[in-house]
Parts: C-alpha cells; sequence; structure tokens
C-alpha cells in the first residue's frame, strides 16, 4: 500500500514537472521580449539591458529553468514581470471567483442532467428522448464566448433580468454559471442516459422490480446510484479543470478570475504569471485525479479503494 | 487630383481638426454650461488591469489619466498644449537655455501630509533615472547634465538636479533644448515622496502618495480601483467629483452595455477609439446617444513602415509607388470616418502642422509607372506585418497593394512581438504601425522616427531605419534652435524631404471618442492627457438614467 | 404468528373419517391461472410467438417445476406471472394469467406493485447480478420488508431471515455487500428477500444453474425447508430433470413455446409419454451406468420465427410419422391430470 502510495506521488510529481518544463520552453519559443512589454515601447537600450539583468534573461533556458525550480522548492511562485503582483497572491485572490462559479456550473448542469438522463432512459426512445437527444447535440456544439455573449445581451442588456457583468455579489454568478452549464448540460445528460439504459437492463434492476418497487424508486435508488458512478469521476475531472478558469465566461462578464489572469500574463509575456497559472492549473487536475481515485472506493463498494 | 490641391485638403484638414478641438465642447451638448456640482461618485471600467500607478512604470493609455489625478509634476498642460504653471510657479531660464531655476509654490503638501521641498524632485527625477528602476520615460531625461554619469553608475547623484533652497530647484542640461518644459509634463517628472518610496520599496506601485487631486483608497488588484479626493491637495482648482471608482475585467462590448443601462459613467475610457467600431454608426445615429459624444483628433500616426534597408524598399521609386497605391479614403471609409486621412508625418494640432505639404495621394496608374519604372512591371511580394486584431486597414492596403501588382502577405503578430521584431535591422520588411505622441513637438515625431543618428541595432525607434543626413543636420539644427518660428520651420523643411522620400506611407490620425451619460458634464477631451477627471462632475437633476439602446 | 395462521388456512379442513364436511366445503382456487399464455416479441408481422398458448395451474402450498431446454419459452411464462418482461419489446398477446383471481395483464401500477413481492416473489439464476452492487445486503433486505411489511421493516427482522436462509453470524452479514459473499450465500440472501414479505408464491428462475454443484442440493433443500414452514406454492423452472424428483408435486414440460406434457411428478419420472420428455430423461446420466458418451438429443431448438410446420418436435423425434410434418398436434388429456402433446403417445399405437 505504501508503495502504491509512493508511486503514485511520483507520478505526480514528474507530471508537474514535465508540465512545467514543456510550458517554460514553449513560453520562451514565443517570439517578442518581455522586456519590451515591460518598459514599454519606447524605452532606451540601456533600460531593456537593465531588465533583462534584472530577470537573467541573457541566462540559458536551462539555467533560467533550474533557477525557476529552485525558486518553486523554496515555495515562491515569483512576481509578475509586468505589475510586480506576487503570484501567488494573484491566483489566490481571484480563486474564490473561479471556484465559485465552476462549483455553481457544475450544480447547475447535474440538477438538470441527471433527472433528464435519468428519464430519457426510462422512456427511450419516446419523443421527449429525441427532442432530448437534439437539444444535448446542440449544448454540444454552442461556442462558449458566442453563448456567453448571447445570453448577456438578452438576459441582462435587454431584458435587464442580471447584470450584465462584474462580481459584486453571489448573484452575480448566475448568470455566468448558466452559460457555463449549458455548454455541459448536454453531454451529461447523454453520459448519464447512456449509462442509464446499460444499468436498467441489468438484473438486479429486474429484481428491484418484482420486490415491488415504483418506477420512481427503481430508477432514482436502484439504477441512478450505479449508473453516476462513472459519471462522477468525470464530473471531478471537469470541475478540477474549471478550476484553472473560464476564459472566455469570465471575459464576457468581466468576473476577476483565474481564465483572466492566464490569458493577461500570455498577451504580456509575462513568465512567471504564465509559469504560475499553467502550474496552478495542472496541479489541480493532478489533485482531482487523486480526489476521484480515493473517494472511487467510497462510491462504488465493488472497488478496494486503491490506497 | 480630385478637384482640390493636397494644400486645400491639409488647410480643410487642419479647420476640421482645430474645429472639432474647439467647438465640440460647445456643440456636444449645450447642457454642458452649467454651473458645477460638488459631490458624486465617477463610475468607470477597464478590460484589464492597471499595471502600475507608479509614475515612472505607467505610461500607456489606460494608466496614465489615472496617474496625473495621483501625481503632479512642475508644470502641467492648458486647456490645449501650451505649458503652464503647476507645482513651479514661475521659473527663468538661463542666457544659454541651459539652466532652468524653477521658484516652487508654497503650502503643498502630499497626501500623506507632508509639505514638498525642491530635494523631492532631485529624489523624484533621479530615480526616474536609476537603471534599475526601468522607467518608462527615462531616456527622455538623458539631456539633464550627469545624467549619463548616474545611470553608469559612476556618479551617486545628478549634477545637473540641485536644490539650492527649500523652495528652489535647478535643472541643468547638457545642451539647450526647446522642448525641455514637455519633458517635464511626462509622468517620469511627477513627485513623489521619498518616505513612501522607501517604505513601500516596489509595493510603492500600488501604494501611490502624491500631491494630485485624488488619492488611491482600494485597488483590489483585477478587480476595482477607488480613488477618493486628496484632503492636501492645494490647488484652487478643487476636483467636483468625490470619488472615481474603476472596475476591471470584461470586455469594450460587455461595457458598452453596461454603460446604456447606466451602469456607467462613460463608456470606454481605452480611447482605442473610445466606441467599439461595430457599435460606432449605431451610436452615431442614435437620437438618445449622438449629442454625447465628445471627440478629439488624437496626436498619432498611422502608417505602413517600409524597412528601406530591405529590397525593394531600398528604391526610391518603389516607395514612391506604395504611397500611391493606397486609397486612404477607403480606410477612412472602412473606420467609419473615425480617422482623418493624412500624407505627412505630423498629425493636426502639433505646432508645425504644415498645410502647404506635398505628399504622394492616391493614384495608382502612377503607382505601376513607377513600379515599371523601378523594374518592377509585374510588381514584387512582401510580407505585411499587422498587429492580430480586427482592423481592417492591413487588409484593404493588402487589396489596393494588390490592385497594382504588388502581392503583400499579411503576417499578424502580437504586439510584443512585434515592437521587438520592428526595432531590430533588418528584420521587418513593412508593416502597418501608429505612432502616439508623448508630447506635442515635431521633434517626437520627426526625431523619433526618421533621425538616422537614432539608429540602433536592436530597440530602434527608427524602425524605417531611415537614413538622409540632410534630414540629420536639419533635424540636429532644430534640436537646438532657440527661435520657436525658425525652429518650426526647419522642421517643416525635414518633414517635406521625409515625405518625398516616402519610407512610409502615411495613412490616418485617428480620433478619440468619449461616450458620457448626459448627467456627467465636464468631458472635455485634452489633445495631451485627454481624460482630466478632476475637471469633470455629475449634475443628475431631472435626467433619468437612459434605457437601453434598442438597434 | 401469522404464518401459522395461514398454513392452517391453506390445509384441507378435516372432517370425519377423512371426508371434507360438508359445512367447511371451501372451493380451494388455484393460486395461480394460466390460461391460454401468448406473448410475442414485437409487433405486426414481423412478430416472433415466444410463448404460444401455454395454460398453467398451480395450487398454495403446491410445487409446480417448468421444465425444458433454453429457448423453450420457460422463463418468459415465469416472468409474465409478475408482468416482470419489459413490454416493448415483449407483447402480451393474449391468454389470461390469474393470480388470486386477479388477471394480472389487466392490473394497473399500483395494484401490480402490490402482488410483486406481496404475492408473488422471485428468485433469480445469478443471485449476485440480482443484488444491487451499491446498497449493503442488509438494506436491501429491509427495503423488501419496506414496501410490504412495513411494521417489521427493521435490523432485527432482517436478522432472523437471514438467520432462516441458513446464513452464518447474520448481525455481521447485513453490513456485508453483495460482492462480499459467495454465490451460495447469495442466492440464500436472495430466498430471503424473497421471503421478506410473505408471499404466496415463489418463482425461482433457475435458482442453482449457476451455482456448484454442492451448493445446489443445499439450495434445494433450503427451498424444500421454507416451504414447509411459509407454506407458499413454489414454480420451479429449471432444465435439470435431476431436481425434479426432489421437490416437484406437478411437472410441466415445454418445448419451443408450448408446453408439451404435465404430470405427477413421480408419474412423469417413471412414464414419460411424450418422445421429447423421454428423450431428456434418457440422456440424464445416472451414477450407476457407466456410459462412453453422454445420450444427447439430436438436433437443436428451433429458433424464435423458425419452426418446423407441423408438430415442433417432429425433426427430432424418434417416433416421427408423416403425419407429424403437416398436423400441429393439440394437449390430450390421456389419464387425470395427465396431458400430453402427442398423437403417439401410447406406447402400445407403435409399431416399433
Amino acid at each position: 500500500m505504501i508503495l502504491r502510495l509512493s508511486q503514485r506521488l511520483l507520478w505526480s510529481f514528474f507530471t508537474l514537472l514535465g508540465t512545467a518544463f514543456l510550458t517554460f520552453f514553449l513560453l520562451n519559443a514565443v517570439p517578442g521580449d518581455v522586456a519590451r512589454v515591460i518598459a514599454g515601447s519606447k524605452a532606451s537600450p540601456e533600460v531593456i539591458r537593465e531588465i533583462h539583468a534584472k530577470y537573467h534573461l541573457d541566462d540559458s533556458l536551462w539555467r533560467r529553468f533550474g533557477l525557476y525550480l529552485g525558486q518553486l522548492a523554496r515555495g515562491d511562485l515569483g512576481h509578475s514581470y509586468v505589475t510586480d503582483q506576487p503570484v501567488a497572491e494573484a491566483i489566490l485572490t481571484r480563486l474564490p471567483t473561479t471556484t465559485a462559479l465552476a462549483a455553481l456550473a457544475g450544480v447547475m448542469w447535474m440538477v438538470i442532467a441527471v433527472p433528464l438522463g435519468a428519464l430519457t432512459a426510462r422512456f427511450r426512445d419516446s419523443w421527449f428522448d429525441r427532442t432530448t437527444l437534439v437539444a444535448a447535440t446542440l449544448s454540444l456544439s454552442l461556442p462558449a464566448f458566442w453563448l456567453a455573449r448571447m445570453m448577456q445581451y438578452w438576459l441582462a442588456y435587454k431584458l435587464g433580468w442580471f447584470p450584465i457583468g462584474f462580481f459584486r455579489h453571489f448573484g452575480d454568478l448566475l448568470l455566468p454559471a448558466a452559460s457555463l452549464a449549458l455548454l455541459s448540460v448536454g453531454y451529461y445528460a447523454r453520459l448519464i442516459h447512456t449509462n442509464m439504459v446499460e444499468v436498467l437492463d441489468r438484473p438486479y434492476v429486474r429484481a428491484a422490480r418484482a420486490k415491488g418497487a415504483s418506477e420512481t424508486r427503481v430508477l432514482f435508488k436502484h439504477a441512478l446510484r450505479n449508473a453516476l458512478i462513472p459519471v462522477i469521476t468525470i464530473l471531478g475531472m471537469d470541475v478540477a479543470g474549471m478550476l484553472g478558469g473560464v476564459l472566455f465566461t469570465e471575459n464576457v462578464f468581466a468576473l476577476p478570475g483565474i481564465g483572466t489572469l492566464a490569458v493577461q500574463s500570455v498577451f504580456n509575456l509575462d513568465p512567471p504569471m504564465i509559469m504560475g497559472t499553467v502550474l496552478f492549473s495542472a496541479t489541480l487536475v493532478v489533485g482531482a485525479n487523486w480526489v476521484v481515485d480515493l473517494t472511487y472506493g467510497w462510491i462504488d463498494p465493488r472497488i478496494k479503494a486503491t490506497h | 487630383m480630385k478637384g482640390f490641391s493636397q494644400r486645400e485638403v491639409r488647410a480643410a484638414l487642419l479647420a476640421v481638426a482645430i474645429g472639432l478641438v474647439v467647438a465640440r465642447p460647445l456643440a456636444g451638448g449645450m447642457a454642458e454650461l452649467g454651473t458645477p456640482k460638488r459631490g458624486g461618485t465617477l463610475r468607470l471600467a477597464l478590460p484589464a488591469d492597471v499595471s502600475s500607478l507608479d509614475p515612472a512604470l505607467a505610461f500607456d493609455g489606460t494608466s496614465l489619466p489615472f496617474v496625473m489625478q495621483l501625481y503632479q509634476g512642475l508644470v502641467e498642460y492648458d486647456d490645449g498644449v501650451n505649458v503652464v504653471a503647476c507645482l513651479a510657479q514661475d521659473w527663468a531660464v538661463s542666457a544659454d537655455q541651459r539652466v532652468y531655476t524653477f521658484h516652487l509654490r508654497p503650502g503643498v503638501r502630499f497626501s500623506n501630509g507632508r509639505e514638498v521641498v525642491a530635494a523631492d524632485f532631485v529624489f523624484s527625477l533621479e530615480r526616474n533615472l536609476d537603471p534599475k528602476l526601468a522607467s518608462q520615460t527615462e531616456s527622455f531625461f538623458e539631456g539633464i547634465a550627469g545624467a549619463k554619469d548616474f545611470r553608469a553608475g559612476k556618479a551617486l547623484h545628478v549634477r545637473g538636479l540641485r536644490a539650492p533652497r527649500r523652495d528652489t530647484l535647478v535643472i541643468e542640461l547638457t545642451v539647450p533644448d526647446p522642448t525641455f518644459l514637455y519633458i517635464l509634463t511626462l509622468p517620469g517628472a511627477l513627485l513623489v515622496p521619498r518616505e513612501a518610496v522607501e517604505r513601500f520599496g516596489s509595493a510603492f506601485t500600488s501604494h501611490p502618495v502624491g500631491t494630485g487631486p485624488y488619492q488611491l483608497t482600494q485597488w483590489c488588484r483585477g478587480v476595482k480601483m477607488r480613488f477618493e479626493r486628496n484632503p492636501y491637495f492645494a490647488g484652487s482648482d478643487q476636483p467636483y467629483l468625490d470619488a472615481i471608482e474603476v472596475l476591471e475585467g470584461g470586455d469594450k462590448a460587455s461595457h458598452l452595455m453596461m454603460f446604456e443601462r447606466g451602469e456607467l459613467d462613460i463608456a470606454n475610457i481605452t480611447l482605442d477609439p473610445g466606441i467599439p467600431l461595430p457599435d460606432f454608426l449605431r451610436i452615431e445615429r442614435s437620437t438618445r446617444w449622438r449629442g454625447l459624444v465628445e471627440s478629439i483628433p488624437a496626436a498619432e500616426t498611422w502608417y505602413l513602415f517600409l524597412n528601406t534597408e530591405m529590397a525593394p524598399f531600398t528604391n526610391l521609386q518603389v516607395r514612391r509607388a506604395m504611397s500611391y497605391a493606397v486609397d486612404r479614403n477607403k480606410i477612412i471609409r472602412l473606420l467609419h470616418h473615425t480617422a482623418l486621412p493624412n500624407i505627412g508625418v505630423l498629425p493636426p494640432g502639433i505646432p508645425g502642422f504644415n498645410t502647404n505639404l506635398t505628399g504622394h495621394p492616391y493614384d495608382p496608374a502612377r503607382a505601376r509607372q513607377l513600379l515599371a519604372a523601378a523594374g518592377y512591371p509585374e510588381g514584387f511580394s512582401c510580407r505585411l506585418w499587422v498587429v492580430a486584431g480586427e482592423s481592417p486597414v492591413g487588409a484593404a492596403i493588402q487589396y489596393d497593394l494588390a490592385q497594382v501588382g504588388i502581392k503583400a502577405q499579411l503576417n499578424p503578430v502580437s504586439l510584443p512581438a512585434y515592437i521587438d521584431s520592428m526595432g531590430r535591422r533588418k528584420t521587418v520588411q513593412c508593416g502597418v504601425m501608429d505612432w502616439g505622441q508623448d508630447y506635442p513637438d515635431p521633434s517626437d515625431f520627426l526625431d523619433s522616427l526618421f533621425n538616422g543618428n537614432r539608429i540602433v541595432e536592436a530597440g530602434c525607434q527608427n524602425i524605417t531605419f531611415y537614413n538622409n543626413p540632410k534630414v540629420n543636420a536639419l533635424l540636429a539644427e532644430a534640436a537646438t534652435c532657440p527661435e520657436p518660428d525658425r525652429r518650426l520651420r526647419i522642421y517643416q523643411t525635414a518633414e517635406q524631404m521625409v515625405v518625398d522620400d516616402a519610407p512610409c506611407v502615411f495613412l490616418y490620425h485617428p480620433n478619440f471618442y468619449a461616450l458620457r451619460q448626459p448627467w456627467l458634464r465636464g468631458v472635455h477631451l485634452h489633445p495631451v492627457v485627454y481624460f482630466r477627471y478632476s475637471r469633470m462632475w455629475i449634475d443628475r437633476g431631472s435626467t433619468q438614467p437612459p434605457a437601453p439602446d434598442f438597434p | 404468528m401469522a404464518l401459522t395462521e395461514r398454513n392452517e388456512a391453506n390445509r384441507e379442513p378435516q372432517g370425519k373419517d377423512g371426508w371434507p364436511p360438508f359445512a367447511a366445503i371451501k372451493i380451494v382456487m388455484s393460486l395461480l391461472e394460466i390460461r391460454n399464455l401468448q406473448i410475442d416479441f414485437g409487433r405486426g408481422p414481423n412478430a416472433l410467438r415466444a410463448v404460444d398458448g401455454v395454460s398453467l395451474s398451480l395450487e398454495p402450498g403446491k410445487t409446480l417445476c417448468l421444465v425444458g431446454e433454453s429457448g423453450s419459452g420457460k422463463s418468459v411464462t415465469a416472468l409474465s406471472i409478475a408482468r416482470l418482461m419489459a413490454s416493448p419489446p415483449a407483447v402480451y398477446a393474449g391468454g389470461e394469467i390469474l393470480l388470486e383471481g386477479h388477471d394480472v395483464l389487466k392490473m394497473k401500477a399500483a395494484p401490480l406493485r402490490n402482488i410483486r413481492g406481496g404475492v408473488v416473489s422471485y428468485v433469480f439464476q445469478e443471485p449476485g447480478a440480482s443484488l444491487n452492487p451499491v446498497y449493503r445486503i442488509g438494506s436491501q433486505i429491509k427495503e423488501a420488508l419496506q414496501l410490504h411489511r412495513p411494521e417489521a421493516a427493521t435490523d432485527a427482522e432482517v436478522v432472523r431471515l437471514l438467520k432462516l436462509v441458513g446464513i452464518p453470524a447474520p448481525e455481521l452479514r447485513i453490513r456485508n455487500y453483495p460482492h462480499e459473499l459467495s454465490g451460495g450465500m447469495q442466492q440464500r440472501v436472495m430466498l430471503g428477500m424473497a421471503l421478506a414479505p410473505h408471499p404466496k408464491l415463489l418463482v425461482a428462475d433457475e435458482p442453482t444453474t449457476a451455482l456448484d454443484v454442492t451448493i445446489q442440493a443445499q439450495i434445494i433443500e433450503l427451498l424444500g425447508e421454507l416451504q414447509r414452514q411459509f407454506g407458499m406454492a413454489i414454480l420451479l423452472i429449471t432444465h435439470n430433470l435431476g431436481l425434479v424428483g426432489d421437490v416437484a408435486d406437478e411437472v410441466a414440460v415445454m418445448y419451443a413455446g408450448q408446453i408439451v406434457e404435465t404430470a405427477p411428478a413421480r408419474e412423469l419420472l417413471k412414464r414419460p409419454l411424450h418422445p421429447y420428455t423421454q428423450a431428456l430423461l434418457h440422456s440424464v446420466p445416472s451414477l450407476d451406468t457407466e456410459v462412453d458418451r453422454l445420450a444427447t438429443i439430436p438436433g437443436a431448438v428451433p429458433r424464435l420465427g423458425g419452426f418446423p410446420g407441423g408438430c415442433r418436435f417432429h425433426p427430432r423425434c424418434p417416433r416421427a410419422q408423416p403425419e407429424c410434418t403437416q398436423l400441429a398436434p393439440a394437449l390430450i388429456e390421456v389419464e387425470p391430470r395427465r396431458w400430453v402433446r402427442c398423437p403417439w403417445w401410447n406406447p402400445s399405437a407403435w409399431n416399433a
């Protein structure tokens, strides 16, 4: 057990290290000198040289990577080259917004997808099932940015039912979360549908009916619990992925999340911020993997938790 | 050409520009006139976080107006392009034009309560020159005696900055510089207190302490900024608004939506162009908003630069052909007439704007002639760099060039990459770029862009790498010329030479627009600083927030 | 206890000299009566008839074995008793299934739920698959109680049931998940779950097929034991004739969707009349005789929709006559309570 645990730890460590490596070297392959961004277009060559010296921009890539790793090992994510804000602070102050947004969206789409998936499986091939299939495919095809903008335009601007943007209190997240949820609800509804259809064919479902359980009980107590097992893992990964930042939604609705931070840092060619946001996102995904694996044993009794 | 001589066109241009500057405040809303009211909070929005509020570090269009509310310098602009007294009460210039003696206004305090002394100016200007700070405007102050030594670490202080008395500041230059007073309006020359800088260190950028009309009371980075009155602000022109709130995030489209719902007082403060192009026509045609648009010609020029060191642009005829090939009026139409066409270097409104300038206006037949004469009867191929974005200008130029046989391949890049590349020798063949003024003087355009002596291998601002010894000599002469009129004439001669040599296809000067709510008054765009928040006031009266505009 | 009262009610009243007293004559209705049941798969011209005119009856407390190879339609018949066949694709094309006099095929949802578990309970072939893997067995059994005997839905009752079906240490077992138990234990749990609501009829669909031979015997014995205690009727579906003799009162043999022979168990085993039944019995290996090869019935069970004309068994029948290809025989009552679907049932009527 300890062996398995340490194996996993090692794997996670190498995943993160690999991510850092890839990002760092890719980032430096992009043309453009961050010193120009910092100093402005009218800076004198001396100032550029100073900045290069200050941030070791003239050192070899390997050396700079090594310096960065050393910094990381001390727990220091560095400061933005452009705004001089500590990277960790920038990420942490934005984390609650992104987290709230992701969590709310996740709850919203599950609340819709679970009954939809269960009921369309129960009433397979009915008009209800067919309509849901079309709607789900539509939802999968919607571009995130377009949907966010459309919802903002019609529901916030034209009808005034929601604020157009910015995050003053929790209610401001409803519309952005809804636009995020609409993107995934179709996928999850179909996923749950497929799993439910399979589960409804299982012998224990028939046995439950034979006990005299009502269709509702069979569907929601016996079948759903089994059908959701694989879905939970995907949900965990999805939410973790969102925590790395949902750019389009955050941008359109002016929410101070990690997504906008990440993209802004790319436009600015700001290495510490880019590395920080990417590594943060990667850590979240790796962490989510862990959590999912650990809780899988709890969700599905047949699997001994892999410790 | 089309019935008007170039001269008439340029004269008209100037008239329009002046008209916009002068008449707008009158025409835009008769309701603008009225007694300013004290109180209220101005609500603004920005798409991204301001990078810095440290005057030495903030030089971009979004940070600058806020920095100007927090800090002041020796001098400032009046409502136009003239430099008038600010923290300096008056000043005297030595006979050889090299030594400036400033008498400081008494009773000025920082927002931490401390009274200002001359040594503060020495500190601020020295700090700006410190290479470790990497100030954005550091290079402008190299003319101060001893600056180079200080920068190189050879001296502990700048020889040319002296504070002989509490209320007297002396600045000595190495050579006379007629633009020096302009330079003193740059943010690098704004006054900062030593104790705050030393106390906060690199955090000073978010803990500003200045003598300006406002102070920063809150900054959640990436979220919101809030400014409130500086209780120690000594000027007689106190600001009217109690507070300014800036929300950070979102994009121009959502800001416009919020504005139309009455949640913002100015639609866009990014001034680029201030009303998103897709909405521009709608706003201009809407009866509700039409009268609430302030505009000003931007002191900015857009051009297609040609690298004179890379073929085929080493050839003069080819360069002139490029200029004849481009239909500027079409570009103006594509930009919904938010710009004025131009064939010269200087934008209208800059002293020295030459209405008699002759350039190379649209004439595709002439372009083809010149190309054939230059040895390119079939045209040629080139790579046209543009900033990646939604601007239609690159495509319009590409089309026009194709009509005369020039196959231009568009190369969209990000701005940092572009700036880096275009400053390197023999890297960028040609591209669409702009130059925004630092101060309203022809030297800022001509010297920076076309002085052959300023060519360097990397980070060069003369991105055409144009080097004409005659022009260089003229520019050198004008740089130290003590007579203002003669100086301007020299620049005009230089400009004409440059335009004849056609290192650029000069395109247009954009206008900047500000869309304001009916209850916001005093929003006159300043030709250099654009937004002066301390001059604005809110008069709600019986004005209801407008309902959203239904296109 | 309620059980013994029920048992009393099920026993025939005794009068003087063993004859039922006139005053106490009670018409003993069949608990289960299937009349001419027809079940199709699919609709319209492409419908395949899986069960073709099956009739059965079962009295309280008795055991009926329904025997046949896979594909004979026996499971479909059995599942229909509580209308458990998924419809679509199954279609109840005709006939009646009377459970305590009420036609199951015409029942509405609520009464149907009541009879499922309350009147008829099931035990299925693969006990592991028939238990919900994510719930503990204790809660699954408790659910059966909650649905029909809510007043008894307690842990104590669950433990009692588990003891009844022979599970050791039941107090610990109630917290187990199905996958933690062996096949035999799982089947006992299923039995316990089936009996929890005190049903009158237990339908056991091949309950031992998936289990070890040794466990098989245990389970069959347990079944018999429980029947004695609870007094319920049992419908046992199996393809294994070896079990028949131990538990059945009556046997019905199915082939290709039809009943081909019914008889009291001992009679059938002693004197099978239908060629198919004879062939089946012949193929059961015995420990006494040594054989080199197991006897099989040549040919295979015809698929749905691929039934031969005339008698469905005739291609494999050793006694097939030319008429058998044309005439589809009907069930004939050759003796009281003995029915055969073959005109050549009488051994003395053959020629060789």
